[in-house]
């Protein structure tokens, strides 16, 4: 017994060598990745950092770009150890730009790899553009020297605007797998500004099923937004008409809908609560007011059930369901479900959406009112 | 495994066990004769210069032939010639005494010898073992009986603070290197009578005194017993350190973990005893071993118990913080930089990667590298002489390893976490040895299995922490087994007042007696 415990501890220890062990240094570390079609194959655009210890350019990393094609992404990646030494390292990419006329390919078909692979994270970001990804790569992202950072950062900071939806490779697989619901990703594209390009946040791609379906731009971008109760912020300008903007600030929202069915008709009923503050008055009015504050309200409510209409009447006119209403009724009426399901875009047009908006708002900032407003009131 | 080896070990301690080299003859009883006892005495420490036997004639008459025996710079020459020889030589101090009475030691040792402390040699052994030791022997022609006389002096270091467990606000007297000043130093600070300092000898050739001491009442006697066992267990031709017992008398010789404790502090000594510990003194070493220790004692010190308890708290969690980092911190980089590399935040990614592009070494190497050249820093740092102690120290320390990572031979994020972990080390420090142990073992496991390694591993240590026993007790408690009502005094120090009971495990008596009077007073007129 002990001359096993002996001869196996000895061979574990001995026989089995430095297994899997990369030295951190040796591979070439992934921060952004493009993918587009070039003839019948694959064309991957990868941004990779180099590191370098001059004392000088200490801490400033550069990029560098790489690219290759390939009958499949596996294969365009794997190609690029054809002619760079080091070996792609997927643990640190922050986004994918896909173009989308790769999605021709069908979804599921593209995002295989990206679900599949260990070393992508399912965190990392998803994006399309209507350009070329190796195109929109060449922009850059404001004060980031690394481009997938400055993406990851530039995403993440999308709460406080609210202006595209956003998607993470793990969201995918439920999205591919769902019944009733549509993927929707963020649309990219460039900025010029005085001849830089910078990358830009310009929208949301939509889907409908296996097939890219189009882009909706910002506005439309936060009708959908917040029947997704993905508003944690943004700005909500409202034009109280012969007297001037005034601009709301979103704090939080949160979005029900329910199916119901009354005489024999399906219909939505969208509740949404949505949570604000006056950020800023261009209109000199004195909001202390009571009737001034429900007023001011009240037009929140307006602005955003506009925005929630305009919304639904352009997934509805597009043929898709990034927001999930056929989810709903499978979830809750699944015998109706089956019968509507194989015609559910075209059912879904005839359904109407009905919407309650409560509004509040919660404070002024340091401010009571404007103040040339409270100076006219005393 | 480690019971397996123990037995070994048991049967080549049973092996080396010498014969008694004494020769019987002599042993039995003294001649009457001075001259038979000198001239053996003489050809004994024929070869010993030291040894001084100084002959001369005492009585009324100046007809008895007296000698002294003594090892010069052992016994207090001084006290001898003043108070031994003055009084036999000169004849008034004979008056009072009878010729006949002089046929015993009885008179002499009543009437004329201002010593406080005599005693007489039962046979030879005895006598040269007490004059090796440092007494004084008197021998008179005619009586049958040796005097063993006890006049010590010799050179001893003063008592001086510990290098070893440095303190703010407690105590700063250390142990010294001599028995007796150690015991005197422990019973200033235990004034009980129930406190038993039982002495013995280990050391076939050296004779060192041991002195095992415990508070009666308190210490459980099995485990008083079972070291009396143990220590009878084996024999030595010499013992010259605690170390040396400490090793013969462990649970686990080989574990890296020490299950008896040494401490050269006589207030946490004493703290050790009044919770029921047990603490041998060897003579000739200013380290006190007590025992069972237990693992959470290394993380106890003393300022502990001398501070304010919150923060002393807080300073017990930093104490076992820092265990952590000083044991994980090398091996955990280690595995991120040539395994795990998605554990890391992309930010540290790239600037560890910034920092280690033109190293030409995997990381294993190069911590291996480094962590060598650590300790050889460390242990010329240690037996340098102080003066240059400091220059191999920013030699080592600035100019080869800031010159490494310049030179692009090492990283600079290997350097830090070596400082690290070396600065974390000495946070505990009767823990230096096991943790360097412990580290270069997960650095070895996590160069071949990366971080499933260093679990591998972590979990065979607390395995092994789990098996172990001190006398009995299991080494982890009260951790594992768990015994809530002992964690008074484990992660966090507890006030005294809260600790109103010593740990069950250790002590007979288990009352330790910091209840507020008005507590008892009120227990008792409920009862």
């Amino acid at each position: 017994m002990k001359t096993k415990f002996i001869l196996f501890a000895f061979i574990m220890l001995f026989l089995t060598g430095c297994w899997s062990a990369t030295e951190i240094e040796n591979h070439g570390i992934v921060t952004a990745c493009g993918i587009d079609l070039e003839g019948d194959q694959f064309k991957i655009t990868v941004h990779i950092v180099e590191s370098s210890n001059d004392k000088q350019s200490a801490r400033q990393s550069n990029i560098t770009v790489l690219t290759s094609t390939g009958l499949t992404i596996f294969d365009a990646v794997r190609n690029v150890i054809t002619y760079s030494p080091k070996i792609l390292y997927w643990g640190f990419n922050q986004i994918f730009v896909i173009n989308k006329d790769v999605f021709d390919k069908g979804l599921s078909c593209v995002t295989d790899f990206l679900i599949r692979d260990y070393e992508i994270r399912p965190t990392t970001w998803i994006a399309v553009t209507d350009k070329k990804a190796s195109e929109i790569l060449e922009g850059t992202v404001v004060s980031e020297p690394i481009t997938g950072m400055g993406l990851d950062h530039l995403f993440k900071s999308q709460v406080k605007v609210s202006k595209g939806l956003t998607s993470q490779t793990k969201e995918l697989v439920g999205a591919i797998a769902n019944k009733g619901q549509d993927y929707a990703c963020t649309y990219l594209d460039l900025k010029h500004i005085d001849g830089e390009k910078y990358i830009e946040i310009m929208g949301s791609a939509l889907f409908q099923k296996e097939q890219f379906a189009g882009f909706v731009d910002q506005k439309i971008s936060r009708g959908l937004m917040l029947l997704l109760s993905d508003v944690k912020g943004g700005i909500t300008p409202i034009d109280i008409p012969k007297i001037g903007y005034t601009a709301l600030e979103i704090i939080s929202s949160s979005c029900i809908i329910r199916p119901q069915i009354k005489n024999n008709q399906l219909s939505f009923v969208v509740q949404i609560i949505i949570i604000g503050s006056i950020g800023e008055q261009l209109a000199v009015l004195n909001s202390t007011s009571k009737q001034m504050w429900a007023y001011l309200e009240s037009l929140q409510a307006n602005q955003v059930k506009n925005e929630v209409i305009a919304a639904i009447e352009t997934i509805k006119e597009m043929g898709v369901d990034p927001v999930g209403f056929g989810k709903i009724v499978w979830a809750t009426y699944p015998s109706i479900w089956s019968k509507v399901e194989n015609d559910w875009y075209n059912t879904f047009r005839s359904i109407p959406v009905y919407i309650e908006v409560k509004s509040r708002l919660r404070s002024s900032g340091t401010l009571l009112a404007n103040l040339k407003a409270s100076k006219i009131k005393k | 495994m480690f019971s397996w080896l123990k037995r070994k070990l048991g049967f080549y301690r049973a092996l080396s066990k010498p014969q008694k080299t004494n020769d019987d003859n002599f042993n039995s009883s003294f001649s009457s004769f001075l001259d038979v006892k000198l001239s053996y005495l003489k050809t004994l420490f024929q070869q010993s210069p030291d040894v001084i036997i100084r002959e001369f004639n005492i009585g009324k008459a100046g007809l008895t032939k007296a000698a002294v025996v003594f090892v010069d710079g052992l016994a207090d020459k001084e006290a001898i010639e003043e108070r031994v020889m003055k009084p036999l030589i000169i004849e008034d101090f004979f008056a009072n005494i009878a010729d006949t009475e002089l046929n015993t030691f009885e008179a002499i040792n009543k009437h004329l010898l201002l010593s406080a402390e005599t005693k007489k040699a039962d046979d030879m052994d005895m006598l040269v073992d007490g004059i090796l030791n440092g007494e004084t022997a008197l021998l008179i022609d005619g009586i049958n009986e040796v005097l063993l006389i006890s006049y010590f002096k010799w050179q001893q270091r003063s008592i001086q603070e510990p290098d070893t467990e440095k303190t703010i606000t407690g105590p700063k007297e250390g142990f010294i290197e001599t028995l007796r000043v150690n015991t005197a130093l422990l019973r200033r600070k235990i004034r009980d009578p129930n406190l038993v300092l039982e002495m013995t000898t280990i050391g076939v050739r050296t004779k060192t005194p041991v002195c095992i001491a415990y508070i009666k009442g308190i210490a459980r006697p099995e485990i008083v017993e079972e070291l009396k066992r143990r220590l009878k267990e084996f024999a030595i031709d010499g013992v010259l350190s605690a170390g040396y017992l400490e090793e013969l008398v462990t649970d686990s010789p080989f574990s890296p973990f020490r299950t008896i404790g040494t401490s050269e502090k006589p207030d946490r000594v004493a703290a050790k005893l009044l919770e029921g510990r047990i603490a041998v003194i060897v003579d000739g070493t200013p380290f006190v071993l007590t025992l069972p220790a237990l693992f959470i004692e290394n993380f106890q010190s003393t300022e502990d118990y001398h501070g304010h308890f919150i923060f002393q708290s807080a300073l017990r969690l930093l104490r076992f913080l820092a265990f952590f980092l000083s044991v994980v911190t090398l091996p955990l980089y280690v595995g991120l930089a040539s395994f795990h590399h998605e554990l890391l935040p992309t930010k540290l990614a790239l600037s560890l990667i910034a920092a280690r592009i033109q190293t030409p070494f995997p990381s294993l190497i190069e911590a291996l590298i480094l962590s060598l050249f650590f300790e050889i820093l460390r242990e010329a740092g240690i037996r340098m002489p102080t003066a240059v102690g400091g220059a191999v120290n920013i030699v080592g320390a600035l100019v080869l390893g800031d010159a490494a990572v310049r030179a692009g031979l090492v990283g600079a994020p290997m350097v830090i976490i070596i400082a690290l972990t070396a600065i974390a080390n000495f946070v505990i420090p009767s823990l230096l040895d096991t943790v360097t142990l412990l580290r270069y073992f997960y650095l070895f496991l996590v160069g071949i299995y990366g971080l499933f390694g260093l679990g591998f591993g972590i979990i065979v240590t607390i395995i092994h922490l789990c098996s172990l026993y001190s006398f009995g007790i299991p080494y982890l408690s009260p951790i594992a087994p768990f015994l809530p009502s002992q964690m008074k005094d484990t992660f966090l120090r507890y006030p005294f007042w809260k600790q109103a009971f010593r740990p069950w495990q250790l002590a007979v008596d288990k009352k330790r007696g910091v209840f507020r009077l008005d507590h008892l007073k009120k227990k008792d007129e409920n009862e």
